[in-house]
Order: structure tokens, then sequence, then C-alpha cells
């Protein structure tokens, strides 16, 4: 029944996604993204962390990787977004190549660490936690 | 999609569905924020920080 849930609520996520209107005229793309990048980590840390939190008994005893990604994510969160933000600030009062090429980078790694957390969501929930 | 697809969906997903539709709300940004509105957005997140769910526990004996 989990999996039922997950795959409809990456089913409808993948819908939405796909009636995203495009970006208005007049705004900066990368910028945008930035921006966007950083909430969706955050949600994303946050929806992982709390699982983690409330089925820690349940998910030490499947795997201790659980604990481990989520703790790493503890530690580090503030170094990644502090990483992009001031990628983005640094990008804003100058938009040279060499700035934009360091935004895309920040970017980048921040959304790996988003999809990781993304996947320790969906394999706690496939293993059984209780949002 | 219809209003009832929708409702199956919202119901079947619960909160997990919530989590990532409130992920997929600030995906559709289509426009800069502010830099007020970007501060603003950081000062909350950082004051979520003190919840209970980002605390580093000791690994359990096992």
């Amino acid at each position: 029944m989990n999996c039922l849930k997950l795959t409809l609520s990456i089913l409808t996520a993948v819908i939405l996604i796909g009636c995203g209107s495009p970006i208005l005229p007049g705004n900066d793309p990368i910028v945008v993204r930035a921006q966007e990048t950083d909430k969706l980590a955050f949600t994303a840390f946050e929806a992982f962390e709390k699982i983690e939190t409330s089925n820690a008994e349940f998910l030490w005893s499947v795997s201790h990787e659980f604990k481990h990604v989520a703790d790493a994510i503890r530690a580090q969160k503030k170094v990644w977004f502090n990483t992009l933000e001031a990628a983005l600030a640094i990008y804003k009062s100058d938009r040279s190549a060499i700035n934009r090429t360091l935004l895309e980078n920040s970017i980048t790694q921040m959304e790996a660490q988003k999809n990781a957390s993304e996947a320790s969501l969906a394999e706690a929930v496939a293993k059984g936690a209780k949002p | 999609m219809s209003l009832a697809l929708i409702q199956l969906l919202i119901s079947a997903g619960g909160t997990l569905y919530q989590a990532i539709t409130e992920g997929i709300k600030t995906a559709h940004q289509n426009k800069e924020i502010s830099d007020a509105e970007f501060a603003d957005y950081i000062a909350k997140r950082d004051a979520a920080f003190s919840g209970p769910e980002w605390l580093i526990r000791p690994d359990p004996k096992s």
C-alpha cells in the first residue's frame, strides 16, 4: 500500500511539474533556478529528517544507513545552503560568466544532495516508515 | 485532470504527497523572489533548524 501511495505521489508530482508555467520575461532563469533549488532542498531535507526522526527505531532496525544519511544532512546543511546562497549573492552583484559558472556548480551540488535526500525518503517509506 | 482524480491522489498520498507538492509549488516559481522575500525565507528556514528532527542523536547500541 505504501508503494502505491508513493507511486501515486510521484505520478502527481510529475503531472504538476508538466503543467508548470514558464519563467516570466525580465527574470534571470539561473537566479530563479537557484532560489527554487534552495527551497526545494530544504523541503526535501525537512521531509526526510522528520520521517527519520519519527521512525528512528524502526529505520535503525532496517538499515543504519538511514540515520547516517540523515545525520550527514543535519551536520552539513548549513554549509550547503551557505555555499549556494553566497554564490547567488555574488552572481547577483556581478553577472559575469565565471560567477554564473560558480552558481551553476553550486546549484548542481545542492540538487545532488536534494535528490539523495528524496531517494532516502522514498526508500524509507517503501520500507514501511510512516509519514 | 479531473477534480475527483486530484482528490483521490491527495487522499492516497497523505502527508508524503503534501511534502512533495509543497516543494512542487516552489518549483513553479516563475520569477525571481526579491532579496527581502528570500531573506525572510532563509530566516524562517534557519529558525526551523532548531526543531528536534535536526538534532544529531547518538547511534543506538545494536
